[in-house]
């Protein structure tokens, strides 16, 4: 009796130096449909040389591959320390419900493990070693918590991943990332339409993704206003601000037209050209100048996203809070996004320009 | 389970227990006090010293060395070698020698110092009681920074006179009361008259009444006698060496007692947080002493729940640690043979056994253990891969935190009962803390005070006291008494204007 209650629950111990804690998972998609599943597990093992295992099986689904994994190694696999989902593009090119649907079902993988998806094969990418980096795992989760942090590349977790799916009137981004030889780079951010990767954001609008897509709290961003030849005018904000307001209106057919308002300040912390920020005249010529240039380039990205069909940037649920809940049923949503008016109203503001000689 | 309640049975049903006195009393005649019969009641005690003045017809009987001789010589000796034959009956008018009539009395005098004169037919007792004792000095268990020192000694006149110079009320009242069949130990029963809720009063007296025990050494082992849940692990009154922490005690409205041959008075009716506080926290300026007073709670938590909270994160919740630390923590534990459990459970026995030895040792010999014990053992203890240094480290806290808390006796129920939550994590992880903190509240919640709730002013719910409780507000905050000891005279300062 005594035995019976001191040993009740013992099956389940994960005593932790038996136990293989999976970092990150990567997707691949063969040719011939299968699966090939990578598995990178970091060791504590003093007495090995490499500070990691890395796993390959290929399957027919992911909890497919469990039992061949398990094979491979002296520990005990579990997800409870899981970090990062690596998918490749041609696996999210064929939609990727499948997976994230078996992901959340699992009550140990935490709701905020990150999606990415990489740019060539995922499994190479996880296995390559970086000489002047830390473990490639830990390399790439760091990589995007830190960019998520200073807001250039959007935070995309499971969680969030699930919901912009579901949700309707969003579509779900994810960052890509590339080998870049002796580095990994951040190569863009995939947009995706329901589950499917359609197309990407290079990494040099991410900034425009970012001020389009939420609220900024301290973000960096340089605009390059000219930068012909000799003649350059650039002007850089750190500690940006901004606060996203879209309206939906009606035109005189009662079509939606959609203006997004973005007030956005931060302080100056580098500008190049011929004006004078400590004159006011000038100061509101500068920053008349720049907020057209974002302007600009932020109707050029909601235009490539129309042509595309992707809504990253969440207009749908503005205009469905616009109308009934039976005319947003039967609204055919990406047809009528693909030819939206959408306008760009910025407001740009400096806090401070630091010190001008 | 049932041979575990008959075991427990036979232990209760002890047939020594079923006797109804452990020693045969003296026997009760109140026959004239005479010489030949106190002289045979004393048969065989080599320190009783039996003074003969034939040509005064005058005998004295006393324990030499629970005398003050000096005051014997001034005051019975010297007047009586002075006296003539005629003079000795007008001498012992004299207010001092105290007449008596009763031999029990006679004999109850000489066992608690004094001396008995024997003259013609009437026996006379003198108090001149004055055994070698201590000097105050200052305390050893409850040490303060700032703050008066002295501490109680084992007499319980000095103990009285440290309480009653620092009340100067003749509300101070005190009851004397005698305890132990064979020691007859003095109890004193200390209250303020028009503070104290008499109720309070009385239950500790009659309580102190009722104990049948043939001896009581200290103060802590009659409050185990008078407690309400005697098999609780929890201490249910306070105990202090400090006259300054009594006296305050006593301003409260609580009851105190002092025990001859203990320097420690207890004080009742108590709730467990006041062993959580310390007459340091009121010298201090609020702020300080809130701080300290809080951190002591913390340091409780950290007693209790550390170790566990290693042993169950290292065996079932490997989530619960972050990515930085998961990667060191399993390093240090890859080399140990035993799980967590087995592994906590050494370090802290250990921990005991050091701590265990260093409190039975003379103080220059404890410093060598200390050194043998945290450099020695600790290091190599890891080098040999037998422990984490995780681990040790998380013993190590949870030990000095056991060591922030005031009181002793409840440190050492803390300790205890640490040991009980590291063995339910070990058995079900985190789900095991819960279950023992949850049933270490069900019993606190359970546990009576001299009939009061132990959990006061949590359970019964008593905001007010809350700035005397977990902080320790300014003092023209604290303008009323603790609601606990229901108290006929609430407020204890007039509001400022």
């Amino acid at each position: 009796m005594l035995a019976l209650v001191m040993l009740t629950g013992c099956d389940d111990q994960h005593i932790l130096e038996r136990t293989g804690f999976c970092h990150t998972i990567s997707y691949d998609l063969l040719p011939d449909h299968n699966f090939k599943i990578g598995l990178s597990v970091p060791k504590a093992d003093p007495n090995s040389k490499t500070d990691r295992e890395v796993l390959q099986a290929i399957a027919h689904s992911s909890k497919d591959s469990q039992p061949k994994l398990v094979r491979q190694t002296s520990l005990l696999l579990v997800n409870g320390q899981l970090r990062n989902l690596l998918f490749s593009l041609p696996l999210a090119e064929g939609g990727l419900l499948d997976q994230m649907d078996t992901l959340s079902r699992d009550p140990t993988i935490p709701p905020k493990v990150k999606i990415t998806l990489a740019d060539g094969d995922a499994y190479d990418l996880l296995k390559k070693n970086y000489k002047e980096h830390p473990r490639t795992d830990r390399y790439i989760y760091t990589l995007l918590e830190k960019e998520a942090s200073y807001q250039t590349v959007p935070e995309a977790t499971l969680y969030e991943f699930i919901r912009d799916y579901y949700d309707d009137g969003i579509d779900p981004i994810a960052p890509i990332i590339k080998d870049a030889g002796d580095t990994i780079t951040v190569s863009g951010v995939g947009l995706f339409r329901g589950d499917r990767y359609i197309t990407r954001i290079k990494p040099d609008d991410l900034n425009i993704l970012a001020l389009l897509r939420h609220n900024l709290q301290h973000a960096d961003m340089t605009i390059h206003l000219a930068s012909e030849g000799q003649h350059k005018e650039l002007i850089t904000f750190n500690y940006l601000k901004s606060d996203r307001k879209i309206d939906v209106l009606r035109d005189k057919s009662g079509k939606p037209v959609v203006i997004i308002h973005i007030k956005a300040s931060g302080s100056v912390l580098e500008y190049i050209g011929k004006l004078k920020l400590h004159s006011d005249e000038d100061r509101n010529t500068l920053l008349q100048q720049a907020a057209r240039h974002l302007e600009k380039r932020a109707e050029e990205m909601i235009q490539f996203m129309q042509h595309n069909k992707v809504d990253s940037i969440g207009i749908g649920a503005y205009v469905r809070n616009s109308m009934s809940y039976a005319s947003w049923k039967n609204l055919d949503w990406y047809e009528e996004y693909s030819h939206l008016t959408v306008k760009c109203k910025i407001d740009l503001n400096i806090i401070n320009s630091g010190q001008t000689l | 389970m049932s041979f575990i309640k008959q075991l427990w049975k036979a232990m209760l049903k002890d047939e020594s227990k079923s006797q109804e006195a452990i020693v045969t009393p003296y026997t009760e005649n109140n026959e004239r006090p005479s010489l030949q019969h106190t002289l045979e009641q004393f048969d065989d005690c080599a320190d009783l010293v039996h003074r003969a003045y034939p040509k005064l017809q005058v005998d004295i009987v006393y324990f030499s060395p629970m005398m003050d001789m000096d005051k014997l010589t001034r005051d019975v000796l010297t007047p009586l070698l002075k006296a003539g034959e005629d003079e000795v009956s007008d001498l012992l008018e004299q207010s001092q020698f105290s007449k008596n009539e009763d031999s029990k009395q006679i004999i109850k005098g000489i066992l608690s110092g004094q001396a008995a004169i024997f003259y013609r037919q009437s026996a006379y007792l003198v108090d001149v009681f004055g055994p070698e004792s201590r000097a105050v000095t200052q305390s050893e268990t409850e040490t303060v920074i700032t703050g008066p020192h002295d501490a109680f000694t084992e007499r319980a006149g000095t103990n009285l006179a440290l309480i009653r110079s620092r009340i100067r009320s003749s509300h101070l009242k005190v009851i004397r009361l005698s305890v132990g069949e064979v020691t007859k130990t003095d109890v004193f029963i200390l209250y303020i008259e028009g503070i104290a809720n008499m109720d309070y009063v009385h239950e500790a007296i009659s309580r102190i009444k009722a104990i049948e025990m043939d001896a009581v050494y200290d103060t802590s082992m009659l409050i185990q006698c008078i407690e309400d849940s005697p098999k609780s692990v929890f201490p249910q009154f306070i105990t202090s060496e400090r006259p300054d922490a009594i006296a305050s005690k006593l301003v409260s409205g609580r009851v105190v007692g002092l025990c001859d041959g203990s320097p420690s008075a207890f004080s009742a009716p108590t709730s467990v947080f006041e062993f959580f506080s310390s007459s340091d926290d009121y010298y201090q300026r609020w702020m300080v002493g809130t701080g300290i007073r809080l951190l002591r709670f913390v340091a409780f938590i950290i007693t209790v729940a550390f170790t566990a909270l290693y042993v169950s994160v290292t065996t079932y919740h490997y989530e619960m640690i972050p990515e930085n630390l998961l990667i060191p923590l399993t390093e240090s534990r890859s080399r140990v043979p035993f799980p967590p459990l087995y592994e906590a459970l050494l370090m802290e026995t250990t921990i005991e056994l050091l701590r265990e030895a260093g409190a039975r040792l003379p103080t220059k010999i404890g410093q060598t253990i200390g050194i043998v014990g945290g450099i020695v053992i600790g290091q190599a203890a890891v080098q040999a891969g037998l422990t984490s240094n995780i681990l040790i480290i998380a013993v190590a806290i949870s030990a000095i935190s056991s060591f922030v808390i005031p009181s002793y006796a409840m440190s050492g129920s803390i300790r205890i009962i640490r040991f009980g939550i590291i063995v339910l994590a070990g058995i079900w992880g985190n789900f095991g803390i819960a279950i023992g903190f949850t049933a270490i509240i069900i019993h606190l919640g359970g546990v009576l005070s001299l009939g009061t709730s132990y959990l006061t002013p949590i359970a019964p719910f008593k905001l007010r006291d809350w700035k005397d409780t977990f902080i320790r507000a300014p003092f023209f905050i604290l303008d009323e008494r603790p609601t606990q000891t229901k108290t006929p005279n609430r407020i204890r300062q007039k509001p400022r204007r």
